[in-house]
């Protein structure tokens, strides 16, 4: 299990991280949300003893991470950048790693490496962007460490090998109870691949909660009723993070359960009513309107 | 979904035992095996190919000392592969500079202590095991060239020649490679030092340009400023010493520094005593830089990658190095003023507008400025009020005294300068009363020692300056530390140095160094004249000569092939019998005993030598040859100074003094603006009087006389003797015929 208790992470008068408490259960395969900045790096480079945070702690199976070898080496970070491999062969990059993860596994390494046809002995320099990525996610999975930590891991992959890759992982996660920690900026992929999510902000986790829970507690509302409303104050009962009116159609983004808001909307008498489940990218979008994030500066 | 290889799988292996720090030790090796092949290049094309090229050139009969081409080749490569290390520790530690390196190297499941210390011996490795395995090479080919060359004659140009290369050069080849690994270990920690404090490829590399130099330039300005000027302070033995430990730049001087020392003579344990008084601070200042380097790479974090600075503080350093030596170069050149300031400030803020990349906070830099002047100055004017942090006065208590070594030394025999050791307690505490003497005398002369250019006409000033010449101590503390002071010694101070003579145990150093010195020189002669006799029988071998009378030329083949022996015995005994009063008024015709070029003074006293000449009939003709003396007169070898000359005299040379007179190295030739009295005859019936009562002066005049009265004094030919007060009157009468030749004008 992944442990942040507390966790406060500065860049000289920038706090990445401010007081931050996280849980990550085992066998869970977890996503990191946020806009640019908000600290999902950070997160995964304190999980991998890259960085040292300046309070609070960073536990793995309750050890703290930071120059523990020990720990360090049931972790596997892949970064979003592969240039440093640029000089490797495949070849040279698996044995680099074998001699530090004690569970590598050459098997596991030979199979997937025939499944997406990588050289073994030419220059990684030489791989598209695509095959950079998946030459390290092969070595990652082969180092069968309990916890892999992915920081935008898609990126440059092809729709066919992004498939391939997120497949990779779901097996190994069935397989050996593997915990995968995703930052994305791609909540389709989230979406997809992770049964939790957190949504970071500003160094802060807005919310840590399983995926189901996530969409089933904020909804789109698409309403009219008798009385004219002209802004959001007018339903004090409900937390509406949006609110937009078309003529006589009121659209309200609400967090909530759909009974609970239909019960508070009841009293409103409304002539129509529908309550719409939103995608996990409306859902980002609109918690982090509701954080006053600017809405255009989301990929 | 396409199923993968993962789906339905259990890995059938089991863990393997991983050694993290061993696999990292490797990757160092493999990461910079490119440059490590470079370097084994370089090193092979040092000293193996140097030694190959003497062997060849044996074999081909050519004059076996390797060609200079092959020394500038072999000097150029061992340069570059040193500076290699550079690289090395820049491509080992990357990920300390550059960003996209910092993930893949900090997540690996290593400690920082595992990280830093896998790296470094990895990276150390990939630098130094091309330079081992070139050097043993190089000891193969060294014991080849045993075998096959050495000790074995060949003829150049009819000249047989024994060949002898490799055994003398074999400790210096030693201590070439002992001390060029601990040059080159110093290189890698300093640069991984510098790297430890810097976060961006540039600043690495220029920072490590700028230590590298910086080291050396700031302790030799902080000497300069410091103790520079410090009366008797050796401040080139403080510099020299200083900057051989401390940066590699200056090891490589150091080891060059040591070799110059004791080159062309025998390795002794001296010598490797002193290579390793060299090397052993300079492992130290390695083992601190390294200290240093873990230290802050501890301290530092992975955000701090792609910063200027990791630890500020060192950039700080640097600044301040620099600004401390800009302004000592300016006050070392008489420049110091508003110019020199501007100067200091643009540079300064050069370095403040890269390193904050861009104008930041631009009153802090000002503030600093001042700051760094303010602290120069300070450091300037509170070494100058306390006479350079009391070195001045520095002298160190007997008890604290191991041994003192005199250097430099014109005694007894003032025509060898002699080195030499005391440690009796006697001795030693002589020695310090003589410098606390010195020291005195120069606090009552309010400080004027410190020369002044500007003041070389002013006799007066010059007058108090009077010294019997130079002398160096050298302390050897029992904590192991040294001491050296160097100083123009006063009369009485010189006195007391005298009584050291007296003792045995210098007696017995100058009688050890001159007979080894003799039976070494007819030895050589022997060897030397053997080979090459169709040249050198035709030539006097040996002579012995006295000052205008006939000399006794030998040929080696009359001579005794024990000649050699017998006279360091003879002279041996001579020394260690010599009395207070034949010491204290040492007679002036000695004669001169020349083995193949090296004179070895004989006084008429040394009873031993004396005879055992006597006995081989090589006792020059006790009668001055007169027409000798008359040419002599008319080429003007004979000087007479009365005692009212000497006062004159001595406000022009260092060397003059009333009472006492020994050798004057200067002759009055050179004295700056002097009256020169010289004896000549103006007319031919006058020539053979004055050459009479002239053989009369020169056979009682003293090389070394102590009286109160005041004397006469002849110069013959640059060698000035005293004449006794017996004499007085005799010398009057030459010295009216001596005519005063003018320099003044």
């Amino acid at each position: 299990m992944i442990e942040l208790k507390g966790v406060s992470k500065r860049f000289d008068s920038f706090t990445a991280l401010d007081n931050v408490d996280l849980t990550i259960e085992t066998g869970t395969a977890f996503g990191l949300l946020g806009s640019n900045g908000a600290g999902k790096s950070t997160i995964l480079r304190l999980l991998s003893g890259i960085y040292r945070q300046e309070g609070g702690e960073v536990l793995i199976d309750g050890s703290e991470v930071y120059s523990r070898p020990e720990v360090k080496e049931r972790v596997f970070f892949i970064n979003d950048e592969t240039i440093q491999f640029g000089g490797y062969t495949l070849k040279a990059l698996k044995n680099f790693y074998k001699g530090f993860y004690p569970n590598f596994s050459e098997e596991i390494f030979e199979k997937l490496r025939e499944t997406i046809k990588l050289p073994l002995d030419k220059k990684i320099d030489t791989f598209s962007k695509g095959m950079k990525r998946q030459a390290i996610v092969i070595i990652a999975l082969a180092c069968r460490t309990d916890y892999l930590l992915l920081d935008e891991a898609f990126d440059g992959l092809d729709p066919t090998m992004r498939i391939i890759v997120k497949r990779m992982l779901v097996d190994a996660m069935l397989d050996r109870k593997l915990t995968t920690v995703i930052s994305s900026h791609n909540l389709k992929e989230i979406n997809e691949v992770c049964d939790s999510v957190a949504l970071i902000h500003h160094g802060k986790v807005l919310f840590s909660r399983d995926l189901d829970s996530v969409k089933g507690n904020i909804h789109k509302i698409q309403a009219v009723f008798p009385e004219e409303y002209t802004e959001k104050e007018a339903f004090p009962e409900l937390d509406v993070l949006h609110f937009e009116k078309s003529k006589s159609v009121l659209y309200l983004i609400v967090r909530g359960s759909e009974e609970e808001i239909r019960e508070k909307l009841a009293g409103k008498n409304p002539v129509v009513l529908d309550i719409i489940p939103l995608s996990l990218e409306e859902i980002f979008i609109y918690e982090m309107e509701g954080m006053g994030y600017d809405v255009n500066g989301i990929k | 979904m396409m199923s993968t290889a993962l789906s339905n799988e259990k890995p059938m292996e089991k863990p393997a035992k991983t050694n993290p720090f061993r696999q990292n030790f490797l990757e160092q090796l493999i990461r910079n095996k490119k440059i490590t092949i470079m370097i084994f290049i370089l090193h092979l094309t040092a000293a193996p190919l140097t030694f190959i090229n003497v062997i060849t050139k044996f074999f081909n009969k050519d004059y076996a000392e390797p060609d200079e081409l092959m020394l500038v080749l072999a000097v150029i490569s061992t340069a570059l592969a040193a500076l290699a290390g550079i690289v090395i520790a820049i491509n080992t530690f990357d990920h300390l500079c550059k960003r996209s390196r910092v993930d893949m190297s900090l997540s690996l499941p290593l400690s920082t202590n595992q990280k830093f210390f896998s790296d470094f011996l990895g990276g150390l490795a990939a630098y130094l095991a091309p330079f081992f395995v070139a050097e043993i090479i190089g000891l193969l080919i060294t014991g080849l060239g045993f075998i096959l060359c050495e000790g074995k004659t060949y003829v150049v140009y009819k000249d047989p020649i024994e060949f002898e290369f490799f055994k003398p050069m074999m400790p210096y080849y030693i201590q070439l490679i002992i001390g060029g690994a601990f040059i080159m270990l110093m290189v890698y920690a300093l640069t991984v030092l510098v790297m430890s404090c810097c976060g961006s490829m540039f600043e690495c590399i220029f920072y490590t340009a700028a230590a590298n130099g910086i080291i050396p330039a700031m302790i030799a300005c902080f000497t300069y400023l410091t103790i520079g000027d410090i009366y008797g302070v050796d401040f080139e033995n403080s510099f020299i010493k200083a900057i051989s430990t401390t940066s590699p730049g200056g090891g490589v001087f150091g080891l060059l520094y040591v070799f110059n020392e004791f080159g062309g003579e025998e390795t002794t344990s001296e010598e490797w005593k002193e290579f390793f008084l060299w090397l052993i601070p300079l492992m130290l200042v390695t083992a601190v830089m390294l200290a240093g380097a873990f230290l802050i790479y501890r301290q530092r974090r992975a955000e701090q990658v792609g910063r200027p600075f990791a630890f500020r503080l060192f950039y700080h350093i640097i600044a301040f190095s620099v600004i401390f030596c800009l302004i000592s170069v300016f006050d070392g050149m008489s420049e110091l003023g508003v110019g020199a300031f501007i100067t200091c400030a643009v540079i300064y803020m050069i370095m403040e507008v890269v390193a904050n990349r861009g104008f930041k906070r631009i009153w802090l830099t000002g503030i600093r400025f001042v700051g760094m002047v303010a602290a120069v100055l300070i450091i300037s004017t509170v070494s100058e009020a306390t006479d350079g942090f009391g070195t001045l006065y520095r002298v160190p208590s007997a008890g604290n005294v191991s041994s003192i070594t005199i250097d430099s030394y014109r005694g007894q025999m003032e025509d060898y300068p002699i080195e030499f050791t005391v440690k009796s307690p006697e001795n030693i505490q002589r020695i310090i009363d003589i410098h606390k003497g010195e020291l005195e005398r120069y606090r009552a002369s309010d400080h004027v020692y410190s020369y002044d250019y500007a003041r070389d006409y002013d006799y007066e000033y010059n007058a108090q300056k009077i010294s019997c010449g130079g002398i160096k101590i050298e302390y050897h503390l029992k904590t192991g530390g040294k001491l050296c002071r160097t100083y123009n010694l006063a009369l009485d101070e010189y006195l007391k140095l005298l009584e050291v003579e007296r003792t045995d145990e210098y007696k017995t150093v100058l009688a050890e160094f001159l007979s080894e010195r003799v039976t070494a020189q007819f030895d050589n002669l022997k060897a030397y004249r053997d080979m090459n006799l169709a040249y050198y029988n035709s030539n006097p071998a040996i002579s012995v000569s006295k000052l205008y009378t006939q000399d006794k030329d030998y040929k080696l083949q009359n001579i005794p092939a024990d000649f050699g022996d017998k006279l360091a015995a003879a002279l041996y005994s001579d020394i260690m019998e010599e009395t207070d009063e034949e010491f204290y008024r040492a007679s002036a015709p000695k004669f001169h005993v020349n083995i193949d070029g090296m004179e070895v003074t004989v006084y008429p006293h040394y009873k031993n030598t004396v005879a055992y000449l006597a006995s081989l009939d090589m006792l020059p003709e006790t009668e001055y040859n007169m027409s000798s003396l008359r040419r002599a007169i008319s080429n003007e070898e004979f000087i007479i100074a009365s005692p009212s000359d000497r006062k004159e005299f001595a406000n022009y040379t260092e060397n003059g003094f009333d009472k006492y007179s020994s050798t004057l190295y200067n002759s009055r030739y050179n004295a700056y603006n002097s009256q020169v009295k010289y004896l000549r005859s103006y007319y031919e019936s006058e020539s053979d009087t004055i050459a009479y009562k002239l053989t009369i002066l020169l056979e009682n005049a003293s090389s070394r006389y102590i009286t109160e009265e005041s004397c006469y004094t002849l110069n013959v030919s640059g060698e000035e003797y005293v004449i006794p007060p017996e004499y007085t009157e005799l010398a009057e009468e030459l010295y009216d015929y001596c005519y005063t030749e003018d320099y003044s004008e």
